[in-house]
């Protein structure tokens, strides 16, 4: 789930109207890996940039899917970026 | 299917207060990708145009359709997430639904609903029905939402929300009589209770009264969108798959759009000759035929190309498979501060710029959108290539490898030059954010033929009004620069010409002496035609020199002096802004012996010019600078009409053309010290 998000304000309201808010559950479909990755809320599949990956911070997901979450390495920990930068 | 929430006149068709009280404008709103330019198409056809509103980076259509025996105007408004975000196409939403566009006020709304995803675009009706006027609701993709489990009731939805909601599909061309007796019927219904709706829990209750449930959204797994999204958005293959594609839209626009293209050469060769043959020779006659007709000829020729391209890009775009291919591109273009869906545009512009400057419509950020038409002249278009050869021919005579190389070298340094250009200026006159790259992936479907139709009519004809207004204008203010003030002839063309009738006056005394009707011999025949093409091209010279442009020229010539460019060289860079292929004609004219189609003839001729002083005039160093300039420079006005078309203003031409300018000078020059220092020789 998503928990938070270190962007402008404008940014943030494109994304909400998007659908993604603080209150919205999704699926990762593709991780970045240093490039975009795709996620899916509801019926729509979004691609965002890594940039725009990174700073959106999410919880974990009891969903059935937080098995395939977990091997991606996301949304394990709390407030964790959809896609971590690589070290 | 038409439903209607409990009302007393449920059935609007049959009411007269209905029709009484049919709205005349009606605007279309709903989130990107949920079916709404298919209605629209299917509703107006080709009974619509593009709008473009001043002040608005963004357009809208506007068409006209059939309802109860009065015309009805729909207006397309561009995809919106949500009317109150800060982005061009949300404010274009609320000037128009607030009134504020001219001619543009609308007494209905026609709020397009995606069955698959009807939280957000519930969360946009009931923005929009805040405004109070009537609204009437289409409930698209009702078939894709179903296959998903979900259980579609229009007339629940109808009942909640309290006015007319109609399901509709504009690629089958179903609902479309239900949908047109809806929006007659708005007027009947208030969104006032609509827009009360402030309780939070009030668009999750919707849809689970209407759809099922925004839980059952989605939890069908697509395995194959799963698969598809893998191989198309895969860094590598991802890579592979868009080249080919791209490659197979380019092969396909260049294959099928080559009979045409000669077709409509033809047609203007043979119109222009008729119009030749029928006015008497003068001033008239040369402006129709070399300025209306000859300007206006070089750019219509690429309207198939454009069409092509549309027609193909709108069939990717519908199919689901661009959105993939600009995610794979962004990788690649962020790099240069573009964004993924400007790999298309550029590529495009390869063709020629002006389709490729019209496709960066594509790009949703206004910013990325300006750096991309900035920057999509760079690239090599097909009009260089006729001065590529020439130049590249004159540069390396006997080796076809090295001459082969600096070709494709043209092509690269245009790409790179493209590239670092918008990389700066997203970072200086561009600078600031652009809008997060989050990109909806519509679900993969067969493309709408019918769509990608309408679209290709839609571009062609603005690409021809184009062609007909600006650029006609342009051709004619070259037409005259070329052809005044009128020079007399030269002593030595009348000379000649008086040679050529002095021969032919001979051989028919001799014929007449005989009393033998023959014809002239072979060798006088050639004689007299070489004779008089000699006048002519002394004629055309001394026009060339004593014109504007040519006035203009040897103004100017001093600021090219550091190219290595003499008078006659300045004037044929002048005049190939009417179109680059002009280069090789006038210098022809101006150094050889009149145009010809034999490359390596006018390469030869060409080669062997000298200056003033004696020197060779396509020395080594100057037809490599000479070369750069002409991969850099944008000599090309209808590609300054499209793009002050494409940006609203005459300031981005301005920009784009001083900036190319200054760019093609400065490396030309470089290149030109370069090759001297390298002590290259002709």
């Amino acid at each position: 789930m998503v928990a938070g998000a270190t962007l402008s304000k404008e940014d943030l309201e494109v994304l909400r109207a998007m659908g993604l808010d603080e209150t919205c559950s999704f699926t990762v479909c593709r991780s970045g890996g240093g490039g975009p990755c795709i996620i899916q809320v509801d019926a729509t599949r979004l691609g965002l940039s890594p940039d725009l990956a990174r700073r959106i911070l999410t919880r974990p997901c009891d969903c059935p899917d937080t098995a395939c979450c977990a091997a991606e390495g996301l949304a394990i920990d709390a407030k964790k970026p959809i896609d971590p930068p690589i070290a | 299917m038409s439903t209607a929430p409990d009302h007393p006149s449920t059935d609007a068709r049959a009411t007269p207060r209905a029709e009484l009280l049919a709205p005349t404008r009606v605007a279309m709103v709903g989130n990107p990708n949920v079916g709404k330019t298919s209605l629209f198409n299917r509703l107006c056809g080709v009974r619509a145009k593009t709008a473009n509103f001043p002040g608005s980076t963004v357009e809208a259509r506007v068409g006209t359709c059939a309802l109860g025996g009065a015309e009805v105007e729909f207006v397309d408004l561009p995809g919106v997430y949500a009317i109150d975000l800060e982005l061009p196409e949300s404010k274009l939403c609320r000037d128009c639904l607030a009134g504020r566009l001219e001619g543009c006020m609308p007494e209905a709304l026609l709020v397009v609903l995606d069955a698959t995803n009807l939280a957000r675009g519930l969360r946009l009706l009931r923005s929009v029905a805040a405004l109070g006027r009537p609204i009437a609701v289409a409930l698209t993709m009702t078939d894709l939402a179903r296959a998903r489990g979900l259980s579609v009731d229009a007339q629940r939805l109808a009942s909640a929300l309290g006015v007319p909601c109609v399901e509709a599909n504009g690629r089958a061309g179903t609902g479309v009589e239900p949908l047109l007796a809806a929006v007659r019927a708005a007027r009947e219904f208030s969104p006032q209770a609509l827009a009360a709706c402030l309780a939070p829990t009030w668009v999750d209750e919707t849809v689970t009264a209407s759809v099922g449930g925004p839980n059952t959204i989605g939890g069908e797994s697509d395995r194959l969108t799963d698969r598809l999204d893998a191989a198309f958005t895969h860094p590598i293959l991802g890579a592979i798959v868009f080249i080919l594609a791209m490659a197979a839209v380019f092969f396909t626009i260049y294959r099928l759009a080559e009979l045409p293209m000669t077709l409509i050469e033809d047609a203007c060769a043979w119109l222009g000759t008729s119009l030749a043959a029928a006015l008497p020779e003068g001033d008239l006659s040369s402006l129709l035929v070399d300025g209306v007709i000859g300007g206006v000829a070089g750019t219509v020729v690429f309207l198939p190309q454009i069409c092509l391209l549309f027609f193909l890009l709108a069939l990717l775009e519908d199919t689901g498979y661009l959105a993939r291919a600009a995610f794979v591109m962004d990788r690649i273009m962020c790099r240069f501060g573009l964004p993924g869906q400007a790999f298309v545009p550029l590529l495009s512009s390869h063709a020629c710029a002006l389709p490729g400057i019209m496709s960066t419509r594509l790009i949703p950020d206004p910013k990325d959108r300006l750096a991309t038409i900035l920057v999509a002249p760079f690239m090599s278009c097909s009009a260089r290539v006729g001065v590529y050869v020439l130049l590249v021919s004159i540069l390396f005579p006997h080796s076809a490898f090295l001459a082969g190389l600096a070709f494709a070298g043209c092509y690269a340094l245009g790409a790179i030059a493209a590239l670092l250009t918008a990389a700066l200026f997203r970072k200086t006159v561009l600078r600031g954010k652009s809008r997060p790259m989050v990109l909806e992936l519509p679900p993969y479907r067969l493309p709408d033929l019918r769509a990608a139709l309408l679209t290709t009519w839609d571009r062609a004809i603005v690409f021809l009004k184009n062609a007909g207004t600006v650029i006609l204008a342009i051709c004619v203010v070259l037409w005259w620069m070329s052809a005044y003030p009128k020079a007399e002839t030269p002593e030595a063309a009348l000379a000649l010409q008086a040679r050529a009738v002095e021969i032919e006056a001979r051989a028919v005394a001799i014929e007449s002496s005989v009393s033998a009707p023959a014809a002239l011999d072979e060798t006088q025949q050639l004689e007299i035609e070489t004779l008089r093409n000699d006048a002519d091209v002394l004629t055309q010279r001394a026009q060339q020199e004593s014109s504007f442009a040519g006035q203009l020229g040897g103004a100017v010539q001093p600021l090219f002096a550091p190219l290595g460019f003499d008078d006659r060289l300045t004037i044929a860079v002048l005049t190939s802004f009417l179109a680059r292929e002009v280069f090789r004609s006038t210098m022809t004219v101006l150094v050889g012996q009149g145009d010809s189609d034999d490359d390596a003839r006018v390469a030869d001729e060409l080669s062997q010019a000298t200056r003033a002083d004696g020197t060779k005039l396509f020395d080594p160093a100057t037809s490599a600078g000479l070369l750069v300039f002409y991969v850099l420079a944008l000599q090309c006005l209808p590609t300054l009409a499209v793009t002050r078309r494409e940006t609203g203003s005459w300031k981005w031409p301005a920009i784009q053309f001083a900036w190319m300018s200054g760019v093609a000078y400065l490396f030309a020059f470089l290149t030109r010290e370069l090759v001297i220092l390298a002590g290259v020789v002709g």
